[in-house]
């Protein structure tokens, strides 16, 4: 089920003094299964572009396609859409209403015509895949817990939809360092399992680690997009573009500019440390 | 958000932007007085004409100055109906139950009609030319008199001006809020009313529980730096300009004309 963006661009206020270009004839083609990252500054158009593909906001010029069905099209099934395509928002623990976590975690699922005992499943799997008891959770209140469960909640709450595209905008922001492995390593198996990610995220690290693919965006329009590899290793044309590079992509460098070079295209831990440890065992045998 | 609420603040160097609000304030209640107390062909010629010089020199273009006015066409309609088959039952044209429709009915409707108008348009130009935090300072300088009736003006200052930073604030978020539950299936969007009807508790829970944190958040920050609603924070303020006189001058003789003449 491919994303496909065609010449989309979106002005916001339109028609008031306050119009904003936020995105310029913006193209783009997102495959089934991959995980693509976003990064760029604030206002870069990073959010106008992924509430777009959510069928959020309505692109002033252009069309965008899901499944090779024009999803602003007045025909289209918007429940299609709802189902097809999930968002974690960057403060998601904003969103919880209900009175348990139960009820909350089913608000989406509940829509999808599923039988009772299926949704129950669902919620059960979705709260387990954010690591919670579901039994201990599933009668508390929501608004009772801490941050960062609520977060959690409301992410299995999105995740209980079971979507075939999962959006996340800036997800790890704001969490304590376990929280952050233990939703990466979430993300990772989703992906696995055949989910499409695209992951809003000015953290190299995390995408150097996570995404197949990386598109930068700078003002309303598409920087730079290609493997992440390939992206994250021009460390020129970030730091041109004053975004941050991955910390072995900075070490790689500071030791370049001493002397070692071991590659210019390190951009994960592991690669620095196999490459660095190769580099230092060759030079002993010298 | 793709639509502004209507009377946001449109940023501008107009001799209208310019004039002070502590004066903007009071003649915008002289202005309202002027329109309340108009009922003749000529008074309102004189307003309106009033009310076009002051949208030209506001710069603010006559879209964003009488939007807010034309947007509520259905209001008036209303009004205007209700006062001309309601007002009077005498010298009726016709009579069908309740509905007398009558000429001082339509006249009465006419007076509603125009009064609430010219009401929206000049407060209207007053908020589209005024920055938010110039109104509350204005408010702040004009309730501080009445400290000497033990009235906390200052707080009372500190309460509007806050309410009033947190509107745009609130407004993201719920626009935010918004998107996420319709993310998760909420249909806001849907034309029937079930649907819509259940869609109002995932919108109105989360506001408040938004706005509840955010009240805390702040009250907590506040104290932190010391904010003990006393006085001390006070800036000193600017002398008012000729200008600001100038057209105080001519909201005054708007006024008597009004009153005196027509």
């Amino acid at each position: 089920m491919p994303v496909e963006i065609e010449n989309v661009s979106y002005v916001y206020a339109k028609g008031t003094p306050y119009e904003a270009k936020a995105l310029n004839r913006i193209c783009l083609k997102i495959e089934d299964g991959t995980f693509t990252g976003v990064m760029g500054h604030t206002g870069c158009g990073k959010s106008t572009l992924i509430q777009l593909i959510a069928g959020l906001l309505e692109p002033s010029e252009g069309r965008i396609f899901l499944d090779g069905k024009d999803i602003n099209l007045r025909g289209y099934d918007r429940k299609e859409l709802r189902k097809k395509v999930g968002v974690i928002f960057q403060y998601p623990e904003y969103q919880l209403f209900e009175t348990t976590v139960e009820r909350d975690v089913m608000f989406g699922a509940k829509r999808l015509g599923l039988s009772r005992a299926e949704t129950e499943e669902r919620v059960r799997w979705a709260l387990e895949k954010v690591g919670f008891d579901y039994e201990r959770m599933r009668r508390l209140s929501p608004l009772g817990l801490s941050g960062g469960e609520r977060k959690r909640i409301a992410m299995a709450g999105v995740l209980a939809v079971k979507p075939e595209i999962l959006i996340m905008d800036e997800p790890i922001a704001g969490l304590d360092p376990l929280g952050r492995e233990a939703l990466l390593k979430l993300t990772d198996e989703l992906n696995a399992e055949g989910t499409t990610i695209i992951m809003v995220s000015h953290d190299a690290d995390v995408l150097a680690e996570h995404a197949g693919r990386v598109i930068v965006m700078e003002n309303g329009e598409i920087a730079m997009d290609g493997a992440a590899k390939e992206i994250l290793s021009s460390v020129k044309k970030l730091e041109e573009k004053r975004l941050g590079i991955s910390q072995a992509a900075e070490t790689a460098k500071l030791l370049r500019e001493r002397g070692i070079d071991i590659g210019q295209d390190i951009t994960r831990y592991d690669e620095l440390v196999f490459r660095l440890v190769s580099y230092l065992k060759g030079g002993a045998q010298k | 958000m793709n639509s502004l609420p209507a009377g946001m603040f449109v940023q501008g160097n107009s001799f209208i932007h310019r004039l002070d609000a502590r004066m903007k304030l009071p003649l915008l209640i002289g202005l309202i007085t002027a329109v309340v107390n108009t009922d003749s062909a000529a008074g309102y010629a004189a307003i309106m004409a009033a009310a076009a010089g002051i949208i030209m020199l506001s710069e603010l273009g006559v879209k964003t100055a009488l939007s807010p006015a034309i947007g509520m066409y259905p209001f008036f309609i209303f009004i205007f109906l209700m006062n001309a088959c309601f007002f009077s039952t005498e010298d009726t044209w016709f009579s069908f139950w309740i509905i007398h429709p009558s000429p001082y009915g339509v006249r009465q409707g006419i007076n509603v009609v125009l009064h609430v108008l010219l009401v929206i348009i000049f407060s209207n130009v007053m908020t589209c030319t005024t920055a938010p935090m110039e109104i509350t300072d204005a408010l702040k300088s004009l309730i501080s008199p009445f400290r000497i009736f033990k009235i906390p003006a200052d707080q009372i200052a500190m309460i509007i001006s806050v309410a009033i930073q947190f509107i745009p604030v609130l407004f993201e978020e719920a626009d935010m809020i918004k998107k996420a539950q319709t993310a998760r299936g909420a249909m806001f969007d849907s034309t029937k009313f079930a649907e819509k009807a259940a869609a109002v508790m995932p919108l109105v829970i989360p506001i408040f529980v938004g706005a509840f944190r955010r009240a805390d958040e702040l009250s907590m920050a506040m104290e932190a730096r010391g904010y003990g609603g006393n006085r001390k924070y006070l800036k000193k303020s600017e002398p008012l300009h000729a200008w600001d006189y100038a057209a105080a001058a001519a909201v005054i003789a708007l006024c008597l004309l009004q009153t005196v003449i027509l």
